[in-house]
């Protein structure tokens, strides 16, 4: 079976004005599988958005071999990529990107209107899945009305709005107080089993990463599995440094 | 569907803007459809005044004596067959021998003298005089070309000023009649001049009033556009010699505006080359507001590509949203320009010897071609920018 993403020997560097160029991303092999969720840790600065960014097609400036569902990426149209992009890959951002002068129900709407969707059937699913992140009520809210969370729960409902097979969430709750960034997480964890999708979770919260079936560490734009979060010396102390 | 809902969309993101934007539009194609259309009326008025005067491009006059062995019968039967030629209006003035005058009531010359009578001038008409000058009726109808119908005369606004409208009889009398000869106003002319004059058949009082004045001479006038002026020597001389008339004299051309019209035609040029900078300022303002909001709207534009949106999506709908507010503003520009035309023409006096402003077409396309060409040129820049966006940048702000 194909894996959704096959990742293998992906690096990045970034060139630095003046030095030598920075590498962002270091040789990373991570192979996504369907009703998985993945948790990705590490210091400010590892990589992490970075690599997140390669996998979610948003950045095509990386050396190695990328597949998704067999497909190598390399070789898509803009066109094609696009539409990888609306269908196949729920992006949540760590700054929420909305967009400011749409309406919560247009803002997860336009996943549906890129991926092609009749506007009936684009506004039936932005509304659900609204609902589904509780802002059934807010429909008609812009981004500057809604509070922190809300946004975010927005932002959330946009990347599952198409029903994506891979959801990628780049510290999703790293802006929200413990109660209201568990909701969030829930509204995605469930998802997995539920509609079978993969999860990918970048976060600086253990709890958050705990409730993943499979751990990641990334350090100087290097990714290592961990066998268990528990025995893990990498994520305490940054959570730690997080609660202080 | 998705791309025409996503223009208008994409409208109301800055309805401020694009209503400026379409604003300026608006007047730059107005004024060049109204600097056009006010060249036109200079334009016509000029000719109108010229051509009252002297006649429609063009017009030659040959002037012949009648010789004292022609009668009034004669001279009367030789001028209802004036020398015809596809093309060509032909028409004739009947000079007197003696001056002949006008008055209100049936006085005698020497009964005239008291203070009731103006020098006017009479015109004593034949052929397609009308025609030839640009006489506009404001009221009643010109002179019936039979020579048995009673005696008409028509006015212009100065005689009709003295003598009255339409209805009103006078009494054309000369030093050599006794009795005056009573006639009827039966129409009003605007024939430009600022004296009065009446206008009448000449071949009715030749054949039925022969008394009034002796002719001296006759004016043939020929309006032909593009003729030479040798060939209307040529015609005339042949006809006047079959005739009997006088044809020593020489075929001139009269007045014409056509050396003028390069000067007007050079003002109009001009006109519209401020006209056409007004545009191109406009046009380079929505250019420049065009290219700015790229630089504000990048973020939104990143995202949608984060999402999904091509590459010809976003084009689609930074061009074609300005796309449609041009072709918009065009037509909105073009069915107020015609509204404006309609109302100018109703304002129009009746009597004008001017022919009404035709609908500025040619200004239409060009005014809709340049807010087109503004807007595409102020969206391709911005379309292409946007095209080059790189999704990843949603990342990193
Ligand atoms: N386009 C770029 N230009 C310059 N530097 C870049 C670029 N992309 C990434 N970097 C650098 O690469 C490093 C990794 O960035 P990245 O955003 O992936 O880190 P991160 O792990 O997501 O950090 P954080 O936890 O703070 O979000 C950083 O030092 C960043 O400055
Ligand atoms: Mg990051």
């Amino acid at each position: 079976m194909d894996y959704l993403i096959d990742a293998s020997g992906i690096s990045m560097k970034v060139p630095l004005p003046g030095r030598e160029s920075l590498q962002v991303v270091d040789q990373v092999d991570l192979r996504i599988e369907a009703g998985q969720s993945y948790s990705i840790v590490g210091r400010s600065g590892s990589g992490k958005t970075s690599l997140l960014s390669i996998l979610g097609l948003l950045n095509a400036d990386y050396s190695g071999s990328l597949l998704m569902s067999g497909v190598d990426v390399s070789s898509l149209t803009d066109r094609r990529l696009s539409v990888l992009r609306a269908k196949q890959i729920g992006f949540v951002f760590q700054s929420y990107s909305l967009i400011p002068h749409l309406t919560a129900l247009d803002n997860v709407l336009l996943p549906c209107v890129h991926a092609g969707l009749r506007r009936r059937e684009g506004l039936a699913r932005a509304r659900q899945a609204l609902d589904e992140v509780g802002l059934g009520d807010r429909l008609s809210a812009k981004p500057a009305q809604l509070s922190g969370g809300e946004q975010q729960r927005v932002a959330i409902a946009r990347a599952i709005v198409n029903h994506p097979q891979v959801v990628m969430a780049d510290e999703p709750t790293g802006a929200l107080d413990t109660d209201t960034g568990d909701s969030v997480i829930e509204i995605l964890m469930e998802r997995v089993p539920q509609n079978k999708i993969a999860l990918i979770i970048v976060t600086h919260d253990a709890d958050v990463a705990g409730l993943c079936s499979q751990h990641y560490f990334m350090q100087r734009g290097q990714l290592s599995k961990m066998g268990s979060l528990a025995h893990s010396d990498h994520v305490a102390p940054i959570a730690n440094a997080e609660g202080s | 569907m998705n791309s025409i809902r996503a223009v208008f969309a994409d409208l109301r993101v800055h309805p401020g803007r694009n209503t400026l934007t379409a604003l300026s539009l608006f007047v730059g194609v107005l004024a060049v459809m109204a600097i056009i259309v006010t060249g036109d009326v200079v334009k016509e008025v000029f000719v109108a005044k010229v051509e009252q005067r002297g006649g429609r491009y063009q017009t030659f006059e040959r002037q012949a004596s009648v010789p004292m062995t022609v009668s009034h019968q004669d001279l009367a039967s030789v001028l209802t067959d004036l020398p015809a030629r596809d093309g060509a209006s032909v028409g004739c003035l009947v000079h007197p021998e003696t001056h002949v005058d006008i008055a209100l009531g049936p006085q005698s010359h020497t009964g005239a003298s008291q203070g009731t009578t103006t020098a006017m001038e009479v015109f004593f008409v034949c052929g397609d005089y009308r025609e030839i000058y640009r006489l506009p009726l404001s009221q009643g109808y010109w002179l019936t070309p039979d020579a048995t119908s009673p005696y008409e005369v028509v006015a212009n606004n100065a005689a009709a000023g003295y003598l009255g409208g339409p209805g009103t009889t006078v009494w054309l009398y000369s030093s050599t009649t006794d009795t005056a000869f009573p006639a009827t106003i039966v129409g009003i002319v605007n024939d430009g001049a600022t004296g009065p004059r009446l206008f009448t058949n000449a071949m009715a009082w030749l054949v039925n009033t022969p008394q009034l004045f002796q002719a001296d001479s006759v004016t043939l006038v020929w309006q032909q556009p593009g003729i030479e002026k040798k060939q209307v020597q040529r015609i005339t001389t042949d006809w006047l010699v079959d005739n009997r008339l006088g044809a020593d004299g020489e075929a001139f051309e009269t007045d014409t505006v056509i050396e003028n019209l390069d000067i007007i035609s050079l003002v109009q040029w001009s006109f519209s080359a401020v006209a056409a900078l007004s545009l191109i300022v406009a046009a380079l303002g929505i250019i420049n507001v065009g290219l700015a909001s790229i630089k504000e709207r990048s973020r939104e534009l990143v995202i949608r590509r984060a999402l999904g949106a091509t590459k010809a999506s976003l084009v689609r709908m930074i061009i074609g949203s300005s796309l449609v507010l041009s072709i918009i503003v065009a037509s909105i520009s073009a069915g107020f320009a015609w509204i404006a035309l309609i109302v100018f023409r109703s304002q129009l006096p009746h009597d004008t010897p001017i022919n009404p402003p035709a609908y500025p077409v040619s200004a239409a396309i060009i005014g809709a071609s340049v807010s087109v060409a503004t807007a595409l040129l102020g969206s391709i820049i911005p379309g292409l920018r946007a095209a080059k966006l790189q999704p990843g940048k949603v990342l990193r702000d």
